[in-house]
Formats: structure tokens, C-alpha cells, sequence
């Protein structure tokens, strides 16, 4: 962090009432705290209330802010020609994400619900990486059993498509 | 490039794993095969008398070498990381492969299936295939009544219930009767970031998981690979690829993200392919790979490929460039008073194919976004690559060779890559550039096959440059590819090395020497390198000195001592040991040692025994400072 730089804080307030204090810089990653500021609002002691995204949502999207701001507070302190640890950096960032991510399916969805309405892109393209991980290379049905997909087609539905777009079938592996 | 052997062999083994196999099937699957299969029933037919197994066979050699052509080198293939390519393939288990086709194939289970009249299953509960015909049997879903339709429609499967369908059997389960799903959170536009991130078959079957992934292929940019239709296919034959292919082209309402095409085309099939270019110009075509194969008998790539506009990455493979004189842009209003034009085409990668020089000149001319020119395996067509634009970042050579490269004119030029397998067969390439410009990355130069002109001035042995006229200041970074044996290379490295005075790394790749007797260390050569110690950048530029392919000679440690004892800057030398090193491990550490003995201002001695592998595409990569750096 640079010397010198006054350290503003904000809070955002989940729906069940939770506050969570962090600094400005991590909470503009996402989109909607940076509207919410750019027209003045939301540096009051009140803080940002955050709809429809529970404490315990919060805690992990706050988590992640915290960290990929300083990762990036880093990046920008360090010698821009040091080729090698930027690299390095890199990668443990992307490792931390891994572990970070790999939670069961609901708190997923709550994630990416959350990181979606929030516009943090970073996260909303994080949480996907992981849904595709999780479904790449299994069936249809291994799919919806993963990601809790309930199969709602009639079998007319189904006919359909089966005639429309018959390269869908092409190998079910 | 260095990693497509690995790949291709993968590949290979793949395409023969399926000719085995088809040879090993039962003889009513095998005749039913051999008879949807052009390429084979072509050769049974030159041929009437051979055994059906003998025709498959030569299919499956066939099949073999195409593997190797159309897929060997693709560029989108090489980003694919080799281990998980091999997965994907093993992932297919041997057996079952084989068994879903021969013991129920694909369109006799739909005929059974459909034969079960639909409306008596229907009125017990809705019966739904989940994975389709092919994978009825592992895929078959536990029947979910809609909840939402209305009272009284949540059906209650009985658990013992079994449903016979020819030799597939439905598993009724009790245990899903109503679950909320999970998915309806999400809204369509986090679904197409799901599903771009699947692979491109993966992401088409996604229609069938439930209503709410219907269209959401449709509305995504497509991405094809019909290397998936052919492997699904089974090699059956490839009429059926290409209508699949000619149908998504249709469906799908674009844009086209990303598409590659490995099917080959006889002459005769010029049409399909003219329409599917027509149909992605339409379509916003962004990235296009298309591999040809040499005796497919379609050599010449149409022409209304310059019609791509939206073009952002091409990629052709084994084809004769279209001749652009004379072309005009199709616009909209049809009155085609422009050349073509490519507004947003950034990289060209023209691959075992050739093109002549002016086409390359007007298509240099009409990308005015063009930062990355690629060759691979290009032999003497064109000859001369005159470079001429004001975009172009990065120019590469991948095992090509050309009488001329000459930087005329490119402002934005950072990057001359050269990748060369060492003997050029005595050819000499000049290599044109001017003192002032911006390039910050030049090599592997080769002296033996590498002539440097700087202005107009050739860098020469005995060559005096103390005139600043032929100084380069813009490089940072230089690769050197040099015999170490020969005394005429050992003797023009430091006349090259005074034109770059900034050089911050240096890379050096040791190339064998024909002459060299293996195992017996040459003599001489030693005092050219003392040279060294006094050439400008060696003493007060270079900070890094990364040694590829050591094979511990004494003249190599001889050049490493002179450097490092001459570099008043140098922090950090790397050196990677060849390959194949046939040097005792005593006998390296010991040469190791008397190195970390030097009294010399250097920090770190790094030795690791394996190189990475270099690819292309990472030199193209603006992002990585340095593009030889593949070794951390």
C-alpha cells in the first residue's frame, strides 16, 4: 500500500443485518459499489446495504475482494522488470483462487449470484470456471445431478431438439 | 513448434488406435463400417479382390498419416497443454467405444427406441432419454414429473418399475421426485460464461440438460472444432461431418467466435467449402483455422476467403494462398468498388503453405491491425518477406526459409523470432533491419545460416563497427544459435553482438556441429572467445545470460567463463543441459563447480537439467517480456 494514501474504509450490510468494514480500494472491485459511490452515496456510517446476499455470502466476497486488491496493491509496488516474480505472483494468485472456489455447489451459487449482482467480473468469471470444471466431461444426467439442473423437457421438448440440432447427441461420454 | 512432436504423436496414436480397433470389431459391424466409409470403399473399389480386413487396414494407415497432417501442428491445438489432450482421449474407454457402435448402433437403438409406442410410456410417466440414443444406456435420467404443470401431476415412479428398451435398461428411482433447481438462480448471460468455458462439443450438449440451457448455445459465439464430429463419428466417414458442420453453419445465428476446420476436401467438394466461407463472412467470423491435406486434390484456397472482413486470427494450413490482385470487397450494396479489407485481423499464421510475395505484401497492406505474422514450414515461398506496415509487432519463422526478410518499413516491429532446426542446407537468409528502430527482441540469430544487414551494411567477421551507423540501440533482448566447434561462428559472435551495444539478455542455443566426433572433446577455439570480454554490451549491459541445450564442451564453458569474468553487470546466468546430454553427472558437476568458483560479480548460477518446451505462440504474447524466457 502506498505511504501517505488516507485509508478510506466502507461498509457494505448484508440482507440479515451483518456489516463488513473494508477499505474503498477493494470494495470499487466490484461495479455496483463503484456507482454506488461515484453518485456520493455510501460513505456514510451506514454503509452499502447489499440486497438479497446473506452475511455468510458477504464474508466470502469480501474475502476475496481483501485479496485481490492487495495482490494487486503488490503488483504495482513491485519492480516492473522483475519478469520472474511477476509470473510467480501470478500463479499463486491463480492457486489461491483454485482453493478458494472449490466449495460445494450451493455456496457456489450463492457466489456467483452474488458476485453477478454485485459486477465483480473477476469472481463471476472464477465461479463459471468452476461450474465448467465441474461439468466438463460428464453426461446430462451426471451434469444435473452435479449442479442440481432438474430436467423439465416434455418429450415433445425433447423431439424438438433432437430434430433441430442433432450434432447435441453427437457423444454423450 | 518444439511441442508439437509430442502432440502429433498423441494424435497419431489416436488415429490408430481407431484403425486398429476397427479391424478387431465384429465382421457385421466391420462390413456396415467399411461401407460408410469413403476413403475405405474407395480403396476396396481400386482394389476389388482385397479382404475387407485388408482395406480397413489401409484405411486405418490412411487415417494414421491424415491424424498426423490436419491435426500435427495446429496452432489451437498446442494451447490445448498436452496432458490434458491425452486425458481427454484415454477418458473414452476402448471397449465401450466399440460397443455402443457395433452392439447397438446409433441409428437402430432410435428406431427401438422410437418403436415403444411414446404415448404408453407417457401415460405412466414421460420417459426422456437424457444423453440420447448414443448414450441412452448411461444416461438415462430418473424420471422427474413436471410439479409445476399443475395438481395431480406428480407421478410417483414405482422403484422396482424397469422399462425395457431393446437392450438398454430404464432405471425408475424413487429418490428425485421434486428438487429446485439450482440453476434457475443464474441468469443467461453467467449460462453463456458457463458454457464458453466448455469445450466446444461439451458446450453444444448443454441444450439437453434442461429448458432454461435451450438457446443458450445458440446465442453464445460459436466455437466448432470438427476434429469432434470426426472423432464422434468414429472415422464412419466424413459426408456425415461435413452436413453437421453445414447445418450448425446454417443454425447458428453468430457471431462465430472461433472455428476449425480439419476435414479435407476433394476438388469436387470445392462448393461446400465455398459456402461455409460465404456463410462465416456473413456470420462474423473472429478466429479461422483451416487445414487442408496435401493430396486431398484441393490445393488453392478460395479466394472468398479475402471476403472475411471480421477475420481476427487466421490460421490456414497446407494451402496455396488465394491471388489477391485484382480482388474486390464484396460490400453490402454489391457494387465492389474496395480491396478487401481486414480492420480487425491481428495475427496471420501461414503454416506449410505458400504464398507470393506481393499477396503477402497486399495482405500486410490491408490489415491495418496486424501485429503478428507467423510462418511455419514455409520453404522458399515467397522468397523474399518484404515488411511493409504500419501495425505489425512480431514476426516469426518456425523451420522456414527464405532467401530475404526485410524490415522496410515497420514503425511498430518488436519482435524477429527464429526457430530453425540448425542446417539450412547451405542456404543463406538475409536479414535486413534498420538502425533506427523499435525492435526489442531478435533471434535465434544463426551465423551459419544467417546473414545481418543493419542499414546497409552486412555484419561481416573482421568487421570494425565502431561507426554508430550500424549500431541497434532498440535491442534488449538477443537470441544466438552457434556451433561452438566452428571458428568462423565463434569468430563473427562478438561483431554481432557490438551492433546490439543495449542488450540486457542474452540467450544462447549450442547447435550441434556436424564435425564434431561425439564423446571426444575438439581442441582450439578458445582464444575467439577472450573476444568477448571486451565487447561493449558484454561488459556493461547484459544482466542475464541464458545458456539452452548445454553439452558441457570445452568451448562452451570457455564462452560462459569469458562472459561472466567480462560482464560487469551480469546478476543472473541460467543454463539448461541438452536433452539428450551424454556428459557424466561427475563431469558436470565438476564443470558446474569451477563455474560457481569464478571470481565474478555474479549473484546466482541457476542449472536445471530440462528446458521447457518453447511455442509459438508465447513469442506472439505481448504480456511476457521475453519470449525465449520459457525456462521459468
Amino acid at each position: 500500500m502506498a505511504a501517505g494514501k488516507p485509508v478510506v474504509m466502507v461498509t457494505l450490510v448484508s440482507s440479515d443485518g451483518q456489516s463488513f468494514q473494508l477499505l474503498e480500494e477493494a470494495a470499487l472491485l466490484s461495479a455496483m459499489v463503484r456507482d454506488t459511490i461515484q453518485i456520493g452515496q455510501g460513505r456514510g456510517p451506514a454503509g452499502i446495504p447489499i440486497r438479497n446476499i446473506t452475511g455468510q455470502t458477504l464474508s466470502m466476497v469480501v474475502v476475496y475482494c481483501n485479496k485481490h486488491y492487495t495482490a494487486a496493491a503488490a503488483a504495482d509496488g513491485d519492480d516492473a522488470a522483475d519478469e520472474e516474480k511477476k509470473v510467480a505472483n501470478k500463479k499463486q494468485l491463480r492457486e489461491w483462487d483454485e482453493q478458494f472456489i472449490n466449495l460445494e455447489q450451493d455456496k457456489l451459487y450463492d457466489i456467483l449470484v452474488a458476485a453477478n449482482n454485485l459486477g465483480i467480473d473477476g469472481l463471476v468469471d472464477l465461479c463459471c470456471w468452476r461450474f465448467a470444471d465441474m461439468m466438463k466431461g460428464k453426461s446430462a444426467s451426471e451434469i444435473r445431478v452435479k449442479l442440481g439442473i432438474r430436467d423439465d423437457f416434455t418429450s415433445e421438448q425433447r423431439a424438438q431438439i433432437e430434430k433441430d440440432s442433432p450434432w447435441v447427441w453427437s457423444r454423450t461420454t | 513448434m518444439h511441442s508439437t512432436p509430442c502432440l502429433q504423436t498423441q494424435q497419431a496414436l489416436l488415429w490408430h488406435w481407431h484403425g486398429f480397433h476397427a479391424t478387431l470389431s465384429s465382421p457385421r459391424s466391420r462390413s456396415r463400417r467399411t461401407a460408410q466409409f469413403p476413403i475405405s470403399s474407395r480403396t476396396a473399389s481400386s482394389l476389388p479382390s482385397m479382404p475387407i480386413t485388408m482395406a480397413a487396414t489401409l484405411a486405418s494407415i490412411r487415417r494414421f498419416l491424415l491424424g498426423c497432417f490436419s491435426a500435427g501442428s495446429d496452432g489451437d491445438d498446442t494451447t490445448v497443454p498436452a496432458g490434458s489432450l491425452a486425458r481427454e482421449y484415454t477418458a473414452i474407454p476402448a471397449g465401450s467405444l466399440g460397443r455402443d457402435y457395433t452392439a447397438v448402433p446409433a441409428a437402430s437403438l432410435a428406431r427401438d427406441y422410437t418403436a415403444v409406442p411414446a404415448a404408453s410410456l407417457a401415460s405412466d410417466y414421460s420417459v426422456i432419454p437424457a444423453g440420447g440414443p448414443l448414450g441412452l444406456a448411461r444416461d438415462y435420467t430418473p424420471i422427474v414429473a413436471d410439479s409445476t404443470g399443475g395438481g395431480g401431476d406428480v407421478t410417483v415412479v414405482p422403484a422396482d418399475s424397469t422399462v425395457g428398451v431393446g437392450d438398454v435398461t430404464i432405471l425408475a428411482e424413487s429418490t428425485v421426485a421434486d428438487v429446485e433447481d439450482l440453476c434457475r438462480r443464474l441468469p443467461p448471460e453467467v449460462l453463456s460464461i458457463i458454457l464458453s468455458l466448455l469445450p466446444p462439443r461439451e458446450a453444444a450438449r448443454t441444450a439437453v440438460l434442461s429448458t432454461q440451457w435451450v438457446g443458450i448455445w445458440a446465442s453464445t459465439p460459436l466455437v466448432l472444432h470438427d476434429s469432434d464430429f470426426i472423432l464422434a463419428a468414429n472415422f464412419s466417414s466424413i459426408h456425415p461431418v461435413a452436413d453437421m458442420v453445414s447445418r450448425i453453419f446454417d443454425t447458428h445465428p453468430g457471431p462465430f467466435s472461433s472455428v476449425r476446420l480439419t476435414s479435407f476436401f476433394l476438388n469436387g467438394e470445392r462448393d461446400t467449402l465455398v459456402h461455409w466461407i460465404h456463410t462465416m463472412a456473413a456470420k462474423g467470423i473472429r478466429k479461422l483455422s483451416l487445414h487442408n491435406i496435401p493430396w486431398a486434390g484441393l490445393i488453392d484456397l478460395p479466394s472468398d476467403l479475402l471476403q472475411c472482413r471480421s477475420l481476427e486470427r487466421l490460421h490456414v494450413c497446407v494451402w496455396e494462398f488465394p491471388p489477391t490482385a485484382g480482388v474486390l470487397h464484396h460490400d453490402s450494396d454489391g457494387d465492389g468498388s474496395a480491396p478487401p479489407s481486414f480492420p480487425f485481423l491481428r495475427e496471420l499464421v501461414l503454416d506449410k503453405s505458400a504464398i507470393r510475395e506481393e499477396d503477402l505484401e497486399n495482405m500486410l497492406a490491408w490489415s491495418p491491425a496486424l501485429e503478428t505474422v507467423v510462418f511455419i514450414l514455409s520453404w522458399e515461398l515467397p522468397q523474399r518477406v518484404r515488411l511493409i506496415s504500419g501495425s505489425l509487432r512480431c514476426v516469426m519463422l518456425c523451420y522456414s526459409s527464405m532467401d530475404e526478410l526485410a524490415v522496410i518499413s515497420a514503425p511498430l516491429l518488436e519482435r524477429i523470432i527464429m526457430c530453425t532446426s540448425g542446417s539450412n542446407n547451405g542456404n543463406v537468409m538475409r536479414i535486413k533491419i534498420r538502425s533506427a528502430s523499435m525492435i526489442k527482441v531478435i533471434g535465434f540469430l544463426q551465423p551459419s545460416s544467417h546473414l545481418l544487414h543493419i542499414d546497409d551494411t552486412v555484419i561481416q567477421v573482421r568487421f570494425n563497427s565502431s561507426s554508430p551507423d550500424v549500431l541497434v540501440p532498440s535491442v534488449k533482448i538477443l537470441g544466438l544459435s552457434i556451433r561452438f566447434g566452428v571458428a568462423a561462428e565463434a569468430m563473427i559472435v562478438p561483431c554481432i553482438l557490438r551492433c546490439f551495444p543495449n542488450i540486457e539478455t542474452l540467450h544462447v542455443l549450442s547447435l550441434d556441429d556436424p564435425g564434431r566426433v561425439p564423446g571426444q572433446q575438439q581442441q582450439g577455439h578458445f582464444e575467439f572467445w577472450k573476444e568477448m570480454a571486451s565487447v561493449g554490451c558484454v561488459r556493461s549491459s547484459i544482466k542475464k545470460v541464458v545458456f539452452h541445450g548445454i553439452w558441457w564442451l570445452n568451448s562452451e564453458m570457455e564462452f560462459i567463463k569469458c562472459i561472466a569474468q567480462g560482464g560487469l553487470v551480469l546478476e543472473k546466468m541460467y543454463i539448461f543441459q541438452y536433452r539428450f546430454g551424454m556428459v557424466s553427472d561427475d563431469e558436470r558437476d565438476a564443470k558446474l563447480n569451477m563455474l560457481a568458483s569464478l571470481d565474478t560479480g555474479l549473484t546466482k548460477i541457476i542449472f536445471s537439467g530440462d528446458d521447457n518446451i518453447w511455442r509459438y505462440e508465447m513469442s506472439s504474447d505481448f504480456s511476457v517480456a521475453d519470449p525465449f524466457a520459457c525456462c521459468y
